[in-house]
């Protein structure tokens, strides 16, 4: 390896530094990096989906892990979601594509789709938005 | 435990197959589509060969006695449990009282005929011969031997219900395509009988569309297209067949012998279709075309390898998965 190990590291901890990654190991031939966060944060414990409250009305709904956003499955052609569908709280509103595996987002409570975030094919990161989704009343969630 | 509250009448449980047994007389019986049944398992943590629930009458209905995780693969059947639609090709958990729901496969370039419910485990039902497989001709296997009815009981081996979101894979179909001029293909290795076609059928036989006719079962696939003719009439005795292998009986009109197919059969054999694309013509519909490609040897023992390297991919990625998973 022609860059030095420590200049990699410093790399990958300033990446990590920018997102809700908490551990990071990375194993190699004659290579093993282990970087942990240290962060008052709680650790996310959903890693499919992480949720955050962007205002009282309503939620966006944010990729848990990197993967490919499909807006459909690959076995139909109607996508998850439209803009103004209802969802119910669980109900999966984005697809994530790792390799073989494919992780179902679902909705954090019930609401309204108000906007789709990220194209379909776009490779989201860790905590990228995916989709918002409205609150049907103030009582909801 | 799930209870069948409402099925077709031929939805039967089925593993991998009775491997092994032809030689006694017992047919294979086993999952029409095998790749669809060992995904389903890999998704639950299971072997492969475990059993489960092959629907290819629809609409079935199963009502959950307990909470149990569950795997769907297969024809995509607009699953709902109770109300909510459930993701294709993936796992699930169901709660105690849930109604699961498996209906018509939609239709389109993609539809397949039959659905996979695997259960944690696999279903719990006696091995008979080496296998779980319901071998209707014979009467035993599976469910006494008999398709499943409205009432019937079945246990997951090893009931478990995870606290995981669902977790889905993409279908083989999708990344393993195989098409000839758009329409879905199967390769064919050139049987005993072959070279005593006429030169136009043998063409005829890799150029032309056959279609499913509605005589098609998981016995075999009775197709229909241009007959195929023989130089000279052939007289044959009866002879060991396997799933796969293509008939052609005095009217020209191909047979493939499938999953519950007898041992025997006396018609001359223009090809077999290799056993690593079995599953892909298991899940084909009554009334869609295919198409036969030929091939050698050699390539249907690369494309089992094939196949193999895509399960024990899949397997390595849900592994990784739920690793990182459980590491979070």
């Amino acid at each position: 390896m022609n860059v030095p190990m420590t200049k990699i590291a410093r790399q990958l901890e300033a990446w990590l530094r920018a997102t809700p990654i908490n551990t990071m190991e990375l194993r190699g031939p004659g290579t093993f990096i282990h970087l942990t966060q240290v962060t008052d944060n709680n650790p996310n414990s959903d890693p499919v989906a992480v949720t955050q409250p962007e205002d009282k009305a309503s939620t966006i709904v944010r990729a848990g892990s990197v993967g490919v956003v499909m807006h459909a499955h690959p076995l139909r052609d109607d996508p998850w979601i439209q803009i103004g569908q209802q969802v119910r709280a669980g109900q999966t509103v984005a697809l994530l594509q790792i390799g073989a595996v494919l992780l179902p987002v679902p909705a954090p409570h019930d609401g309204v789709v108000r906007q789709v975030l990220a194209d379909n094919g776009h490779i989201a990161g860790y905590g990228d938005g995916l989709v918002e989704i409205g609150k049907e009343s103030p009582h909801a969630n | 435990m799930i209870e069948v509250l409402s099925t077709g009448a031929l939805n039967t449980v089925q593993d991998l197959g009775r491997d092994g047994c032809l030689r006694w007389g017992v047919g294979t019986a086993g999952a029409m589509d095998g790749l669809a049944l060992a995904a389903g398992n890999l998704l639950l943590g299971n072997d492969t060969n475990c059993a489960a629930v092959e629907v290819q009458v629809f609409p079935f209905k199963v009502r959950f006695l307990a909470n149990c995780d569950f795997a769907l693969t297969g024809a995509d059947c607009d699953a709902r449990l109770d109300d909510t639609p459930l993701m294709p090709w993936a796992t699930h958990g169901a709660c105690a009282g849930q109604i699961l729901t498996l209906n018509l496969p939609r239709l389109g370039a993609l539809r397949r005929s039959r659905t996979y419910l695997c259960l944690p485990g696999g279903v719990d039902v006696p091995i008979v011969l080496n296998s779980r497989s319901t071998q209707l001709r014979g009467a035993f296997g599976g469910v006494g031997g008999r398709a499943l009815r409205t009432g019937d009981r079945l246990h997951a081996t090893t009931p478990a219900c995870l606290e995981g979101r669902a977790l889905g894979l993409v279908p083989p179909e999708v990344a393993m395509p195989l098409h000839l001029d758009g329409c879905p293909a199967m390769r064919v290795l050139p049987a005993a009988e072959y070279a005593q076609y006429t030169a136009a059928s043998q063409s005829a036989f890799w150029s032309s569309e056959w279609k499913i006719t509605p005589q098609s079962d998981r016995y075999g696939f009775r197709l229909a297209g241009e007959p195929l003719q023989a130089i000279a009439p052939l007289e044959m005795r009866s002879h060991g067949i396997v799933p796969g292998v293509i008939q052609v009986p005095p009217d020209g009109q191909p047979i493939v012998q499938m999953r519950d197919a007898q041992p025997t059969g006396g018609y001359p054999k223009m090809g077999t279709v290799i056993e690593a694309d079995l599953w892909r013509l298991g899940q084909m519909p009554i009334g869609s075309r295919i198409r036969f490609m030929e091939t050698s040897w050699e390539e249907a023992l690369e494309a089992l390898q094939q196949t193999q390297a895509w399960l024990a991919d899949t397997k390595r990625q849900i592994q990784l998965h739920h690793d990182t998973r459980s590491a979070a």
